[in-house]
């Protein structure tokens, strides 16, 4: 559709400018100056961290063996796939909500709330559509990947992170798009007059089973990484 | 010429208007998920364990009697000693030894209280003492000492805990292979409970056969440790 739009317009063109040109002998004394055209392609869109999705402060046991590990949300549905794994979700506002194990999983919430991650684009066209893609995105089927949040030192007990939500306008309101045929990964967002546009991000811990049956997570500050990616 | 010209410079134009549509840019950043794990219970004693007021003589030294001690298959191994036992609905019950004499005065006595807090949910939890009576409690005895000069002792052992509220002790009695020292309970759904705990007090040698215990509180204490 774009070849054909563009040989169009080629043809006109070309049709205009043998007009012109054929033309132009008939007239004496005419100089044909070329004109010069520059243009620079700012083509580098930035995506940078503020906060720290942070879930708070937890209480936590593990699954027992062989209980199958939560992985994110199945196609067709946002509900958390627990499995057997107790989880914590928090939402684009910072409230926390758990969910028990099938057995020995458990998670207490011990903060009021959390703290959504946030990140903000930069240097975008105006008023233009990005997108922004995460293998943790849910979006009715996050399964394929899951983060680990490892604890402090070494071998030390994970939880997995995944189903990541993301607002880009009207937040709260997660910008996932509600599709119901797979995983794309996919979450839309619109630059400003300024090309910027702000993104708050939270999502799910699921517990894991660990080397001891209904093992207790040890204390500490539990971390791990998960990359969002922008572009048009 | 000039038709050349001129129709390079259109191409030209041409072809940038159209390539600017593709121009694409991609930028990747890592974001941080964090979350701090406290797997710290906490445990605070609400009500002290209180016997009340009694009277008590301690046993005969020259005769060698045997003080008591914990409960051995759950059998309470008072021996010659007498001994209170302080029950669920927070009463007392004297008991007198083989020489040694037990007496209360009714009221001011009290089951011990403690709260469980930020556990987790609905989960079990497990709450050790040496002095828990299970099967063989004679492990643990603790002093209970009195006022100054003579500072009389009784020794308090067989901890009885109720977790579930029913005035009925956890305990594992049924351990038979000996002291695992140890009481179940679950928490709620908001990782809480409530646990009571009862014991006895035993008398002892004191300094002359047949001495009265020296009027005065007498204080001792005992450890209660939970875990998951």
């Amino acid at each position: 559709m774009k070849i054909a739009a563009h040989k169009q317009y080629i043809k006109r063109a070309l049709a205009s400018l043998l007009g012109v040109a054929l033309s132009t002998p008939v007239t004496a004394g005419v100089n044909t100056e070329p004109g010069v055209i520059n243009a620079t392609s700012v083509a580098a869109l930035t995506l940078t961290i503020g906060a720290t999705m942070d879930f708070g402060t937890i209480v936590a046991i593990g699954n027992s063996a062989p209980e199958i590990d939560g992985s994110g949300s199945l196609a067709g549905g946002t509900a958390a796939n627990q499995a057997a794994s107790a989880f914590i979700a928090m939402d684009l506002a910072g409230n926390l909500a758990v969910g028990q194990g099938t057995s020995t999983g458990r998670i207490n919430n011990l903060s009021a709330t959390g703290t959504p991650g946030t990140f903000s684009v930069g240097n975008g066209a105006n008023n233009v559509p990005v997108r922004f893609t995460s293998t943790a995105m849910l979006d009715f089927d996050s399964t394929s990947a899951s983060i680990v949040i490892d604890g402090p030192g070494a071998g030390t007990d994970p939880f997995t992170f995944t189903d990541l939500i993301l607002c880009t306008s009207a937040c709260p309101v997660a910008s996932n798009p509600s599709i119901s045929d797979g995983y794309t990964g996919t979450v839309w967002g619109v630059t400003d007059g300024s090309g910027n546009v702000s993104v708050t991000t939270a999502g799910r811990l699921y517990t894991t089973t660990l080397g001891t049956d209904g093992e207790v997570y040890g204390d500490g500050l539990y971390s791990g990484v998960y990359s969002l990616t922008v572009s048009y | 010429m000039n038709y050349q010209i001129g129709l390079s410079l259109k191409i030209l134009s041409l072809s940038l208007l159209l390539s600017g549509q593709n121009a694409l840019a991609t930028d990747t950043e890592n974001g941080t998920v964090e979350v701090t794990v406290n797997a710290s219970i906490t445990i605070d004693e609400i009500t002290q364990m209180n016997f009340g007021s009694f009277f008590m003589t301690g046993n005969i030294q020259s005769g060698g009697e045997t003080e008591g001690g914990g409960a051995i298959g759950i059998v309470r191994q008072e021996n010659d000693s007498a001994w209170l036992q302080l029950n669920w609905d927070g009463t007392v019950t004297p008991n007198d030894g083989t020489t040694a004499k037990a007496a209360v005065l009714a009221g001011g006595s009290s089951v011990g209280v403690f709260n469980i807090s930020l556990a987790a949910f609905n989960t079990t939890v497990k709450i050790s003492a040496t002095e828990v009576l299970d099967v063989d409690s004679t492990a643990g005895v603790q002093p209970v000492t009195g006022p100054g000069p003579n500072l009389h002792v009784l020794n308090f052992t067989d901890l009885e805990i109720d977790t579930d509220g029913l005035d009925t002790a956890q305990n594992d009695i049924t351990d038979v292979d000996g002291d695992s020292q140890t009481v179940v309970g679950t928490t709620d759904g908001g990782g809480l409970l409530t646990i009571r705990t009862i014991g006895r007090l035993y008398s002892t040698d004191l300094t002359a056969d047949n001495l009265p215990y020296d009027t005065g509180a007498y204080l001792g204490g005992y450890t209660l440790n939970i875990s998951y």
